[in-house]
């Protein structure tokens, strides 16, 4: 399983990076069309990098699971519960 | 517009080259360049630098976990603090004035500089089973990595590596690459309280997250390759003269 997420995760990881990476280049070229518009894409594109230490430790909390890793489980929800706390008193995002 | 969008990517990718071709995020040399060279206040600097190393160390997360070096159990356990840590110190950094932030940010520079120019090597403390008492001060110690992180907007790498190597007793390598895994959450949880104070500026998020992603690709490539001991040694220096700049612009001296 080890060999097989450390193989998964990555492409989990890089995946999130390169469509926040795409929106924020469209969101530059768009700059020249339309500003209002370019600020709306390039939000997304933050939003999108938000994603991946969910992503990251979703991931690992699969792997838990699948390993019966109850300490794994038990650390992402913790981790997973304590920024949700945060985000949630801060204000969730939107566009 | 364009000028400010071609400047932070400049500034952001050339960091994130030099950053990860000597291992670390580049915060320290983000702030003060956008800070000092672009003349951008230095908490919207601090917004932007943390969303770039979101990418880098994401980007640097991808290599590491190819290779198996990240130890997970104990990244998510310092994390628990760290993210706390992170939270507060943005929180923190909002209310702070630009002077002060200036001051803190240059005085910290000085350790960062004499860290790199004189290379300290982490003997390792090679322990057959992780005592409670030397977990406990991980964990507590990792919180003020993370508050730093969140309060001048750097990865805190250069924290939490000698944290994992001198108190846990883990092996370099291992604790380079949790580290990375570490900062790319650590930096997104600050992150997203300037985001949400509506610091960030948004219009230069995306050269931001580019110059981040595409600097440390690079820069963890060139690093095989070049001896890095020089390029170490110029940072080093250039990071003692940011310093002294930050702490001069602090206390409203310009030069």
């Amino acid at each position: 399983m080890d060999l097989k997420f450390n193989r998964v995760y990555p492409v989990i990881l890089f995946t999130i990076l390169i469509i926040s990476l795409i929106l924020s280049l469209a969101g530059i070229i768009y700059n020249f069309i339309d500003p209002g518009y370019s600020m709306y894409i390039m939000n997304l594109g933050v939003l999108v990098l938000y994603i991946a230490p969910f992503a990251s430790i979703s991931s690992i909390f699969i792997k838990g699971v699948y390993n019966r890793d109850y300490t794994l489980i038990g650390l992402s929800i913790i981790l997973l519960i304590i920024i949700g706390l945060n985000m949630v008193q801060l204000g969730l995002p939107s566009l | 517009m364009l000028s400010e969008i071609i400047g932070v990517f400049i500034v952001i990718f050339s960091s994130a080259v030099l950053g990860s071709m000597i291992g670390v995020g580049g915060g320290f040399l983000i702030v003060p360049l956008l800070t000092l060279g672009l003349g951008i206040p230095i908490h919207n600097a601090i917004a932007l630098s943390l969303l770039s190393i979101i990418a880098v160390a994401s980007s640097a997360t991808i290599t590491y976990a190819s290779s198996g070096y990240i130890d997970y159990k104990l990244g998510l356990i310092l994390e628990t603090t760290t993210v706390l840590g992170a939270f507060t110190g943005a929180r923190i950094c909002i209310l702070l004035s630009p002077s002060i932030l200036m001051i803190t940010f240059g005085v910290l520079l000085i350790y960062v500089g004499y860290r790199m120019i004189k290379k300290i090597e982490f003997k390792e403390a090679k322990l057959r089973e992780l005592p409670l008492n030397r977990l406990l001060a991980g964990i507590i110690s990792s919180f003020f990595a993370g508050l730093s992180s969140g309060l001048l907007g750097i990865g805190g790498g250069i924290l939490k590596v000698p944290i994992m190597v001198l108190i846990l007793g883990m092996p370099t390598r291992v604790a380079i690459g949790t580290s990375e895994f570490m900062i790319s959450i650590t930096s997104a949880s600050g992150s997203y309280v300037y985001y949400k104070a509506g610091i960030l500026n948004t219009a230069l998020a995306g050269s931001a997250i580019i110059g981040g992603f595409l600097g440390a690709q690079l820069g963890s490539r060139l690093g095989i390759k070049i001896r890095v001991e020089l390029i170490r040694m110029i940072f080093g220096f250039i990071m003692l003269i940011f310093s002294m700049s930050m702490i001069l612009r602090g206390l409203g001296i310009w030069i």
